[in-house]
């Protein structure tokens, strides 16, 4: 992206020149492969998607502006924009932080990258997994997406700021619906890593699909759970949802401003003091794991909450700057076309040393829940979160699967009662949309709840 | 520079396609240019300016297909994405139901009411006026403690052209506004539920205040609670917007023609029995007046159209694009949508209608209800069985007509395909749009799962 820098520079210089506070502009190319069979229906995509972001503090409020044509005059046209829109807004917007010069460029290493493995080799993967799944009678339909991306940004602001960084990401949907005897079910699994053309490599076909059929006839054999109060155990894969969706959201600094709940709890205790939570931007092979964030700030660990109190919130230039905080380096976009927000990175609950049977014990009636369907958050601290696989738990025993059941609850109530903490840990992939998509991992270890609402559907 | 067309940009592409060995090809152009003025925590957060122009190209060799895209309107754009689809094509695995791209349709729809130059010219300075008359609004709330927790206005110009090798030829223009703002009340420490409201148009910015009003009237309802509930069935009256996030999960889900032929629509088989209680009569019309998602024809060529899905509880029919159409050996309902450039095309919904019934408010709101206005997780029902459990958030206990009070936390669940066919106790005869797209009554339901907060 010799040409691109230059481009760059020569914005940087001309944005310099008109007296802006911070402008910022943001080059980013992003070739994508996705590769998606229906029932072994093939439909295959690729694209290139290539733009400048241009965004720019003045008179207390910002102006975004992009282009997909990269000429010096579409830049500068695009900054024009941008700095004619924030003048004109006036909207007493504290000044973001600002930062000393720097210069830098990162490649993220991977084993084979995924612009080396023809097409035709992915397909064949992809079809080979396919019939994998085909093979029970159980299954009636399904849906199999394979994603790669190859990501490369080049940031540049007034401070003299260049940074550029390269990485790779490749995710695997597959889900399958059945139906048995007049019951019918559907089931999912998501793979994901940063290591280039590695999925196969990562992840043992035979393996997955037999994870996915199980969890497929879970649900077809499965029992309707009881409507109420229960403990819980929620293995990593669910807690990871949990934390993202039912914590994470109200510690993202923007949200907290919003009124969230975590608003003005910093240094109270808000879990119980075997719950420690972080937003990781290091972790290897992390769908959040990256150098610098869109506002061009090194990333930085988060720790939210330190043995059950809260620390610290995620945040960008202007909430960082509105707290007094550090800057964590949480501010993502989805792509040139839009700014970026506080977003998560790679969230997880540190592992405590519980086993998974000393959790089970004494539970007499509860339920362990595997994995979900995601959930959603309401910033006053109500969360939901869908669940697709999980069993009984009798008498510290695992016992019947049972169908699709939600838990609910207020996030910081659930936490107070989390009363064990697994001594595993398990990181998964996805993606997190809030109004844009950026992927994500989340995890943890095996957690207990001592009492928690679960839903019932029938 | 002069500047290429979105039309003239698609044919170049189809040619191209067909030229690098492609046996069919379509291409599809978007050029959208709009404003978004955002708002955080009572204060404008940033001012956005888009210009997104790019070309998606469909290209089969034989019953191989690919798709790719490529931003910018030059016809380097053009021939990119041509290359790029056609190399895919033949990288792909043959798909034995492909029987080709559309035809020209009959005749195409004169769409009213989508298009107003003078939304098309909006700039920052108008957004940004009615930003600030929507703070100002909310301020003057400011002593019961309501906050701006978010808000959004928008608008945006959007051309649309679709060419294909089969001799289709179509361009549309349509303009866009739309408003969003979500409050909450903050008191002695404690918030209320963030509540969301939303409100759009074709041709006008919709009143900022009007949105902001609903907004805080809402909030209102949350500010004393109620006691908690014991589990068990009650009769639950679902509001629009959490109806309508409910329906596109499950019932939407399997009136999908690619889903029927897929054998997952609960529905698949049922053509002509009664699905669902006779006061619903479901609707998806693509060329409807002033309709957030009208366009002349979709998103490969084919001309809009309104169609019956179910007709007082009977199913009448499912929607579908060229590719599952074929497959069923139907017509194209002109349901091939698509996002923008970037996308391909498939089976979705325009508009869609659910007509209204004839209960007042007064008989929805009979004896001792729970209202549930909005819920968090509709996306975790189960399409394929309709069963739900989400947490209905805010809910309010009514007593006669009464409010009595916000029931925080309570999870709702039950089976959508059931309780639609055999537990709608009444259907309002006020329709509302909750969010873009998508028009239902207010409706009760009784046997709804209620689980308390734990």
């Amino acid at each position: 992206m010799e040409d691109a820098r230059s481009v760059l520079e020569y914005a940087v210089a001309y944005a310099s020149s008109k007296g802006v506070r911070l402008a910022e502009f943001r080059l980013e190319k992003r070739r994508l492969t996705r590769i998606e069979l229906l029932d072994g229906s093939m439909a295959t995509s690729t694209s290139i998607d290539y733009g400048v972001a241009v965004r720019v503090y003045a008179n207390g409020s910002f102006g975004f502006a992009y282009t997909t044509r990269l000429s010096k005059e579409k830049v500068i046209e695009a900054f024009e924009k941008a700095l004619s829109m924030a003048r004109g807004s006036s909207a007493g917007l504290p000044e973001p932080l600002l930062l000393d010069p720097a210069e830098g460029s990162y490649v993220h290493p991977v084993k084979l990258s995924v612009e080396d493995v023809p097409v035709e080799q992915k397909v064949s993967d992809i079809v080979g997994f396919d019939k994998l799944l085909s093979k029970s009678p159980a299954v009636k339909s399904r849906t199999v997406v394979y994603t790669d991306i190859v990501e490369e940004k080049l940031y540049a602001s007034t401070e003299e700021r260049f940074l550029g960084e390269r990485r790779e990401l490749a995710y695997l949907y597959a889900s399958l619906y059945g139906a048995e005897e007049g019951v019918r079910g559907s089931a999912h699994i998501v793979l994901g890593t940063t290591s280039g053309y590695n999925i196969w490599g990562k992840y043992d076909p035979e393996k997955e699909a037999e994870r996915l059929l199980t969890r497929l006839s879970n649900q077809l054999r499965s029992a309707t759970p009881r409507a109420g109060v229960y403990p819980v155990v929620l293995g990593p894969e669910a807690l990871g949802v949990f934390v993202h969706e039912a914590f994470g959201h109200l510690a993202e600094a923007d949200l907290v401003a919003a009124g969230s709940v975590l608003r003005g709890k910093r240094g109270e205790k808000v879990a119980s003091e075997l719950v420690t939570i972080v937003d990781d931007p290091f972790i290897d092979d992390g769908f959040g794991t990256y150098r610098f964030d869109d506002e061009g700030v090194k990333a930085a660990k988060a720790v939210i909450v330190e043995k059950g109190v809260h620390r610290q919130v995620m945040n960008d230039r202007l909430h960082a700057a509105m707290f007094g905080d550090e800057p964590t380096g949480n501010a993502r976009a989805q792509s040139f076309r839009y700014p970026p927000l506080v977003r998560m990175r790679n969230t997880y609950m540190e592992p405590g040393d519980a086993s998974f049977e000393e959790m089970l014990e004494g539970i007499r009636f509860g339920y362990y829940i595997v994995s979900t369907g995601g959930g959603q958050t309401n910033i006053d601290g109500s969360f939901q979160v869908g669940v697709e696989e999980a069993y009984e738990i009798v008498d510290g025993e695992l016992a019947r699967p049972v169908r699709n059941l939600a838990i609910a609850g207020n996030t910081l109530e659930t936490l107070l009662n989390i009363d064990m903490v697994g001594r595993d840990f398990q990181l998964h992939y996805g993606r997190c949309g809030k109004g844009q998509l950026v992927y994500v991992s989340d995890g943890g270890p095996h957690v207990r709840v001592r009492r928690m609402t679960v839903g019932g559907r029938a | 520079m002069t500047r290429i067309s979105p039309i003239e940009l698609a044919v170049m592409a189809v040619r191209r396609a067909i030229a690098e060995g492609a046996t069919e090809a379509e291409a599809f152009v978007t050029h959208t240019r709009g404003y978004t003025v955002s708002m955080l925590a009572g204060r404008v957060n940033n001012v956005e300016y888009s210009d997104d122009i790019g070309v998606g190209v469909r290209a089969a060799v034989g019953r191989r297909l690919g798709f790719a895209y490529a931003t910018g309107a030059g016809a380097e754009a053009a021939a990119e994405a041509a290359r790029a689809a056609v190399k895919l094509a033949r990288a792909s695995v043959e798909d034995p139901y492909w029987s080709g791209l559309p035809e020209p349709s009959p005749s195409y729809p004169l769409v009213e009411s989508i298009y107003e130059a003078g939304l098309a010219r909006a700039g920052p300075e108008t957004l940004l006026r009615e930003a600030r008359r929507l703070l100002s609004h909310i301020e003057g709330y400011r002593d019961e403690g309501v906050v701006l927790s978010r808000a959004g206005i928008s608008v945006a110009a959007v051309e649309r052209a679709v060419a294909n090798s089969n001799g289709v030829y179509q361009v549309d223009s349509g303009t866009y506004a739309s408003v969003l703002v979500s409050t909450s009340i903050v008191r002695g420490g404690l918030s209320t539920p963030a509540v969301f409201v939303y409100d759009s148009s074709r041709v006008a910015i919709p009143s900022v205040e009007a949105v902001a009003d609903r907004a805080v009237e809402l909030s209102r309802l949350t500010l004393r609670k109620a006691e908690q509930p014991e589990p068990g069935k009650y009769t639950v009256v679902y509001a629009p917007s959490a109806f309508a996030e409910l329906l596109e999960e499950t019932v939407l889900f399997s009136l999908r023609g690619d889903i029927e032929a897929r054998g997952r629509s609960f529905f698949a088989g049922r053509l002509g029995e009664k699905v669902l209680d006779e006061r619903i009569t479901i609707i998806d019309d693509g060329a409807l007046k002033g309709g957030d998602a009208s366009w002349r024809f979709d998103g490969e060529g084919v001309a809009s159209q309104r169609t019956v899905l179910v007709d007082h509880g009977t199913l009448r029919g499912f929607i579908y694009d060229t590719y599952w159409g074929r497959r069923r050996g139907v017509e194209s309902t002109g349901n091939a949508t698509r996002s923008g450039y970037a996308s391909r095309p498939s089976v979705g919904f325009t508009n869609v209608i659910v007509e209204p019934g004839d209960a007042s408010y007064e008989e929805l709101l009979e004896g001792r209800v729970i209202v549930v206005y909005q819920v968090q997780g509709a996306h975790t029902a189960s399409p394929e069985t309709g069963e739900y459990s989400v947490l209905a958030n805010p809910a309010v206990l009514y007593e006669n007509g009464e409010p009595r009070g916000w029931l925080p936390g309570i999870v709702v669940g039950g089976n959508m395909y059931r309780d639609l066919e055999a537990g709608v106790e009444a259907v309002g005869k006020i329709v509302e749009k909750p969010y873009p797209g998508i028009q239902v009554p207010w409706v009760r339901l009784s046997g709804v799962t209620v689980a308390p907060k734990g």
